[in-house]
């Protein structure tokens, strides 16, 4: 069966096989992540909100945060039938106010990417691609059938980033 | 057009202040009694019972989780004794703008639903900046969040004719998206909305946040509200609620955070707070969308 999940602010979306589309809108300082295990046809999307969680703060979304999205995600998409050792990244948003001269002190867009970059390094997961920074909006798409990854700038055309089924990209750009 | 010719372009502006909606005869009304100290809770309930629209949705409002009653409000009067004269001045005023609101707002790329979506979070940002630095007008925070930006909704059509030559101007020029569209139109959404919240006869301070909150250090009075709808502006749209083509070309105005004490962790706080309520107000919004048509 298809389908066309959005993926809200905090939230995780798993599908398995084909025919699904993932989709966070309006990726401001979020991130999206997306994740895809190209032989289980698993795929994953995770809207990040901000970088870290509170120790003191218990039965938030896991996905809200950077350092509880991933893991929690990785789990989800293992009781899926992903392996975690398969699994493939492509990461969009973390975009902040321009900075006009004055250094300006709202930079959760580039603590989050960071965040989310290292959550991904700490579980061993190849970021393939990533379209961060910025002050422009974005959206994001993940299709299961093959793991493509596309990014559309709001008022702007639709682009590919990454095919995450594609088996050369298993190498990963980012550190 | 170069920004000389500024009484033809005032009267643009003008013009496409007056072809907007008025507010309501019952909201006028409403908040005219609400600010008279001899008011009786009877009569600002009759007034809203006249109107049968208005008199659904400020029940509904009343009702919706984020007032927070512990029981159903049922009349209207209740309504009135219950949440005071100041929340039903405010809840008819947002009740009432929800309809234009909620247009789709081409010249910003903003569909349907999104600067709806921008000034509730706002709005809600606004809120929870005031009662965290223990301003004591935590609800009109709340109105002047939801309001700020209703000066979009104007000047739409020439920002969508020159989205372009703003939008390159700002980059060029590197300045903000705002002082961009005062370059190449003449005039910008704040100024617009400024009008807007005059001609319908909006308190002082509600004008003031809105003609100002992309610069409260020029408003002539010193009011902290304005900063806190400048930062919640910020907050909502650096998370990306209501993004539109415009990006994130806005500058927050020095000072600000150290106005309030509020260093990056407060920030973080702040935003997740944002968000899980609006996580919430998706309940009332759905019900807006609704009630309000």
């Amino acid at each position: 069966m298809s389908s066309n999940l959005t993926v809200g602010m905090g939230e995780m979306q798993v599908v398995r096989g084909t025919g699904h589309i993932l989709t966070a809108l309006g990726l401001g300082s979020c991130i999206g992540v997306c994740l895809y295990d190209p032989l289980a046809r698993v795929a994953g999307m995770v809207h990040v909100v901000l970088p870290q969680s509170q120790a003191d703060k218990k039965g938030e979304l896991p996905g809200k945060f950077a350092d509880t999205a991933i893991p929690a995600i990785v789990q989800k998409m293992v009781e899926m039938g992903a392996s975690s050792s398969r699994l493939k990244a492509a990461i969009a948003g973390g975009a902040q106010l321009f900075q006009f001269g004055v250094s300006s002190s709202l930079d959760v867009g580039a603590r989050n990417a960071e965040a989310v970059i290292n959550a991904l390094r700490d579980a061993g997961i190849p970021l393939v691609a990533k379209d961060v920074g910025g002050s422009v909006g974005r959206t994001l798409r993940l299709i299961s059938d093959n793991g493509v990854v596309a990014v559309r700038t709001i008022g702007g055309a639709e682009r590919e980033l990454a095919v995450l089924g594609n088996v050369l990209a298993a190498s990963g750009v980012a550190a | 057009m170069n920004g000389t010719d500024t009484p033809e372009k005032l009267q643009q502006l003008v013009q496409a202040v007056r072809d907007l909606p008025a507010l309501p005869e019952v909201v006028v009304r409403v908040m005219r009694l609400a600010e008279d100290p001899r008011t009786d809770a009877q009569s600002i309930a009759r007034v809203i019972a006249t109107d049968q629209a208005m008199a659904a949705r400020v029940l509904k409002l009343a009702n919706s989780a984020f007032y927070g009653l512990p029981r159903r409000v049922s009349t209207l009067s209740e309504a009135v004794v219950i949440l005071g004269f100041r929340t039903i001045k405010n809840l008819a005023i947002a009740a009432s703008t929800f309809e234009l609101l909620n247009r789709e707002v081409a010249g910003y790329w903003l569909q349907r639903g999104e600067l709806w979506r921008h000034s509730l979070a706002c709005a809600i940002g606004a809120q929870l900046i005031a009662r965290r630095v223990r301003l004591p007008v935590s609800e009109e925070a709340f109105v002047g969040g939801l309001l700020h930006d209703i000066g979009k909704v104007a000047i739409n059509l020439f920002v969508r004719e020159q989205f372009d030559q703003i939008m390159e101007r700002a980059l060029q020029d590197r300045i903000p998206f705002v002082e961009a569209e005062q370059a190449v139109l003449g005039f910008n959404h704040a100024m617009a909305g400024g009008l807007i919240a005059e001609k319908w006869n909006l308190p002082p301070l509600l004008v003031s946040v809105i003609k100002y909150h992309h610069q409260p250090s020029s408003a002539p009075e010193k009011e902290p509200m304005i900063s806190v709808v400048h930062l919640a502006d910020l907050l909502s749209i650096t998370m990306g609620m209501g993004i539109g083509g415009d990006g994130l070309y806005y500058v927050l105005e020095e000072g600000t955070l150290a106005m309030f004490g509020l260093e990056q962790a407060d920030i973080d706080e702040l935003c997740g707070q944002i968000v899980d309520q609006m996580a919430q107000a998706a309940n009332l919004q759905e019900q807006s969308e609704v009630v309000l048509r």
